[in-house]
């Protein structure tokens, strides 16, 4: 196995022009929904990405309002982002107990070793009050995905940590309520057929 | 005089556009290559951060798909100005020879310009 470090660094599969393309990730599309969210909405609160990648999600995030940082091995170059990246391993977050109103996580649990899947979840629940998880059930084309399970199984593993389920679904499908330049209502759905998503209370 | 790169991501697969593009001596590129601009085609699909210098995304917006307009203009495009420094609109539905006129009309433009 290819050491976290350098396999998410720019000498590894973020210098692939085929990589972390937004329209792959998703994460800003599914950080666009939990923005509409009434009640995370209403709050504007205080947001970790973790394990973001390209960061669209936090980039979406600081646009709507949020007070948002990155906890992630790999920190991309975007000007809105300084000062709020921190380097850190999702089973040992510098932070402190419930410092923040939202954890999101969007595709980064299926490429952590399966044996420490408990501990970065725990740690979740230790520094934040709600959590918004998409995970990956199957393997991508640069087979980075590590830890392959189908929802129930994850679905499962956040019941037994104690997390309190507001949203779970398999083969997740959000409506994403957009205007176009008419000011007309546009729904969109966000659709990740080979996934599973999880917004709990911790 | 700026040196300008065309950049497709390997998810596309456009030999049209290729065909017509060589014909004004631009090659496309589907690997990170040093350059002065990178002109990248399908800001969808490809990873902004691979690239050094300028980025330049260019955009086609279909004539006949409101929805993917609309999802490309609100959603899309407000995240991208955080990754790229230039949008250019290559027009509505062209023909991939149309689309390849412009992006080489475009790439000169952007070679000959003065910071």
């Amino acid at each position: 196995m290819i050491e976290p470090l350098s396999l998410y660094s720019e000498d590894g599969i973020y210098g692939s022009i085929d990589y972390g393309s937004p329209s792959v990730s998703k994460g800003f599309l599914f950080a666009a929904y939990v923005c509409q969210v009434e009640r995370i909405a209403k709050e504007k609160g205080k947001v970790l990405c973790l394990g973001s990648g390209n960061a669209y999600d936090a980039v979406k995030f600081l646009m709507e309002g949020f007070n948002c940082y990155i906890a992630e091995l790999y920190h991309p170059k975007v000007d809105i982002l300084k000062g709020r990246q921190v380097k850190a391993f999702g089973q040992n977050l510098p932070f402190r107990d419930k410092e923040f109103d939202l954890l999101f996580c969007c595709e980064m649990m299926e490429h952590v070793p399966e044996e420490v899947a408990d501990a970065i979840l725990l740690e979740a629940k230790r520094v934040s009050k709600e959590v918004f998880f998409t995970i990956a059930t199957g393997d991508d084309s640069f087979h980075t995905h590590i830890c392959i399970h189908n929802a129930q199984w994850w679905m499962n593993k956040f019941e037994s940590l104690g997390f309190v389920f507001i949203n779970a679904q398999a083969n997740p499908n959000f409506t994403l309520c957009t205007l176009d330049n008419m000011a007309r209502m546009v729904a969109r759905l966000v659709y990740f057929p080979d996934g599973v998503a999880i917004n709990a209370f911790c | 005089m700026h040196s300008v790169k065309v950049f497709l991501t390997h998810h596309y697969d456009i030999p049209k556009l290729e065909e017509r593009l060589s014909e004004y001596g631009i090659p496309v590129y589907r690997e990170k290559a040093d350059c002065d601009v990178a002109f990248v085609l399908h800001g969808g699909l490809t990873n902004p951060l691979v690239f050094d210098g300028k980025k330049v995304l260019a955009f086609f917006l279909k004539n006949d798909n409101h929805l993917w307009n609309t999802c490309f203009v609100s959603l899309y495009m407000p995240i991208l100005r955080h990754y790229y420094d230039k949008f250019i609109d290559l027009g509505g539905s062209k023909s991939f020879s149309e689309m390849a006129d412009k992006i080489a009309e475009e790439v000169k433009k952007l070679e000959n310009e003065t910071d």
